[in-house]
């Protein structure tokens, strides 16, 4: 860019302003009197300056030389000649001309560098938004219709198209903006490339506004930032993607070796009953042997069916199938209920119950809360050493009751304690038995009731299980 | 009476196998983890070891390994995994057989009198003439028939059939068949030992796409099927 750029026509009129200016000057000043020719002087520079600010350095120049001859012609004796008497009035003359000049000249440059200034924030802020549209967006088809609609308005465009190359290669227009060209009309391709990959292309036609080398540059600098801003989208959206389905994989493969294993156990032993049963060496069996072999089977078949309800129960309430039944009650009450209806008893472990007086009253669905309290006991019990105690205390904290269940086993380490809720997770080195579903359930049930489930460490050694369940009056 | 002994850490399984296993004649000890097992076998040897893999404590595979260290009493590994890796794994660690959870009992016992007749002293079972259908192996003189032809089998050949016709029923895999047949193993041995197989089929089976007697276990290896 130089001063070339600045007395280069951008309206017709601003050389109407150029005559305009000084022809105004000459009115004035032959309004206030001939023959005060520094008022004169002084009106016409004020001219100039106007001129210049209005139309740049060219208009500018012609004010100046235009104000010159009127000065010279009416308002510097001999008047109405264009010859000057007096060496003063020369000097004076000529000093006014240079002074247009250079206030012309100044003007011009800052109003110039003022419009470059304008315009190059422009683009920055277009680039800006393009760029943050394209790496922020999941609708890329939208981003780029941004882009095409901002070049021809930043460009005067009669058309952009942004042509892409697909997965397998093929180039295709994805977006555009303007109106379709003609098939004659010349067209400017810039690459749409970054160090490691071409991606495709911007295709655009002139239109109104200029199209030189200078634009080209900036249009060059908009497709490289729309390139790298492509391609980081892409990858972004290939390790995401990626993350995704190894995740996905994950959760699949351990759930379907969980399936196989929980649902193998039982019927290996119901098979291996039934068979001894049926087979020739059925024959040799004791009626006691018998009685066994059923007995096995029915246990295991049993164990088959918890395994199947659990896995159907949790299906209902995480999908609201199996909404709580609430009913307001002392959560004494739920407790004791959950204790008397364990279906596998505790074992040797010694229960104490530890109740507050004046809790408030649980709004719950009893049914479904004892099974919540009866899978994290039978969960102690299995983790805990035999004949330990296991603690049930409930306290109230603000409008909630919690219930806390302590046992003395080998207590979970912290990374571990959201795993333990998770279906299918097994403690450890996955030895003990258990369907991997009772917590997952009992996680279920709460949220589906508005409270909350967690593993906390019982003082001196153990897990405590904390199940926070709304009071009464919190529900209402 | 023939000693069984179940190392299974599911009390249901152990007392189903117990009282199928004392009905047919067998006398029947269990442990609940591997420990345990190790130190009751060390004690008090059996016959013939039905081992979970699944174990509280050390895992199955490593129990065969540590058992192999002193015995070689046949193993059969009872488990409900089904992946080609872990039944591989347990047989290189020296397990016999491979039966995937659920099974039925007669095939249970049937792959126990395979494992007992391999633990008998060679020769007492077979004698120098092994036949199977009309295909006769006459491992003293290393004499191949099939009906009245002679067969004739490159020393390769005749190796890898002897190794699977004096082990009738029971699952032999690449690698072993590649130690007995070729002298030594390699990292292609399934490849190589599936190429003699092949040739073996087209020798001596009737139809050697439908083969009746060299079976194959899919990822394993092979099995010489019993009349």
């Amino acid at each position: 860019m130089g001063v070339l750029d600045l007395i280069e026509p951008r309206s017709p009129w601003r050389f109407t302003v150029a005559v305009a200016g000084p022809g105004a000057a000459t009115l004035i000043a032959l309004g206030i009197g001939s023959e005060r020719s520094t008022a004169a002087a002084l009106i016409y520079l004020l001219a100039v300056v106007a001129t210049a600010t209005v139309g740049g350095l060219g208009p500018g120049i012609i004010a100046s030389a235009l104000s010159f001859l009127g000065l010279n012609y009416f308002f510097t004796p001999p008047h109405h000649t264009l010859s000057v008497g007096k060496s003063d009035d020369l000097i004076a003359l000529v000093v006014f001309v240079s002074v247009g000049m250079i206030v012309s000249t100044l003007v011009a440059l800052g109003l110039g560098q003022r419009a470059r200034a304008e315009r190059r924030e422009v683009e920055a802020r277009s680039l800006y938004a393009i760029s943050s549209r394209l790496l922020g967006t999941d609708d890329l088809g939208a981003a780029l219709a941004e882009l095409a609609s901002s070049m021809v308005r930043l460009f005067g465009l009669a058309r952009c198209e942004v042509r892409i190359a697909g997965e397998d290669g093929v180039v295709e227009t994805r977006a555009f903006a303007g109106e379709p060209a003609a098939p004659e009309a010349t067209s400017v391709g810039v690459p749409l490339a970054t160090a490691e990959r071409d991606l495709g292309a911007l295709v655009l036609w002139p239109g109104h506004g200029p199209f030189g080398e200078a634009e080209r540059r900036v249009a060059a600098i908009f497709a490289r930032q729309t390139a790298s801003a492509l391609e980081r989208g892409l990858l972004e959206r290939e390790a995401r993607e990626a993350r995704v389905s190894v995740e996905a994989d994950r959760v699949r493969r351990a759930l379907l070796s969980a399936v196989s294993h929980d649902f193998r156990t039982p019927l290996a032993s119901i098979k291996a009953a039934l068979t001894t049963l049926t087979t020739g060496t059925g024959r040799h069996l004791t009626d006691v042997d018998r009685k066994e072999l059923v007995g096995t089977a029915l246990e295991e078949t049993e164990r088959l069916e918890r395994l199947v309800t659990n896995l159907l129960d949790l299906t209902r309430i995480r999908s609201g199938a199996l909404a709580p039944e609430r009913v307001a009650m002392p959560v004494e009450d739920v407790i004791e209920d959950s204790l008397a209806g364990l279906r596998t008893p505790l074992g040797e472990h010694r229960v104490s119950v530890f109740i507050r007086p004046d809790l408030p009253n649980v709004s719950v669905d009893p049914v479904q809360v004892g099974q919540v309290l009866q899978n994290v006991l039978q969960n102690a019990a299995k983790f805990s050493p035999p004949r330990s105690e296991i603690r049930i205390a409930a306290s109230r904290w603000q409008g909630a009751v919690e219930v806390r269940i302590a046992d003395k086993g080998p207590g979970i380490p912290a990374p571990d304690r959201e795993a333990v809720f998770e279906e299918f997770y097994r403690s450890g080195d996955g030895r003990v038995a258990g369907t991997g579903l009772g917590l997952a359930v009992a996680k279920a049930i709460v949220l589906a009731h508005g409270g909350q489930i967690w593993v906390e460490d019982t003082p001196g050694g153990g897990t405590t299980v904390v199940v926070r369940l709304p009071a009464e009056a919190m529900v209402r | 009476m023939t000693a069984v002994f179940v190392v299974d850490d599911e009390p249901q399984i152990v007392r189903a196998l117990r009282v199928g296993l004392t009905a047919s004649g067998y006398d029947v000890r269990s442990a609940g983890n591997g420990e345990t097992a190790l130190d009751m076998l060390a004690a008090d040897p059996a016959d013939v070891v039905l081992l979970d893999l699944g174990l509280p404590g050390i895992d199955g595979v490593e129990v065969v390994r540590r058992l192999r260290s002193w015995t070689q009493v046949p193993v059969i590994v009872l488990s409900v995994r089904d992946r080609q890796a872990d039944k591989v794994a347990a047989l290189d660690a020296g397990a016999d057989d491979y039966l995937t959870k659920p099974f039925g009992m007669d095939e249970l016992l049937a792959r126990i009198r395979v494992a007992m007749r391999r633990a008998a002293p060679a020769g007492s079972v077979s004698g120098p003439v092994v036949r199977a259908g009309d295909i006769e192996v006459d491992v003293a003189k290393k004499l191949v028939k099939k009906g009245d032809r002679p067969v004739h089998l490159t020393p390769t050949e005749y190796a890898l059939l002897e190794a699977l016709v004096t082990n009738p029923g029971k699952l032999l895999t690449h690698r072993w068949l590649m130690e007995r047949a070729a002298g030594g193993s390699s990292g292609g041995a399934s490849q190589y030992v599936r190429v003699y197989v092949a040739q073996l089929r087209r020798k001596l089976e009737d139809d050697a796409a439908r083969p009746r007697w060299i079976l194959t276990e899919p990822g394993l290896g092979y099995r010489f099927a019993e009349e």
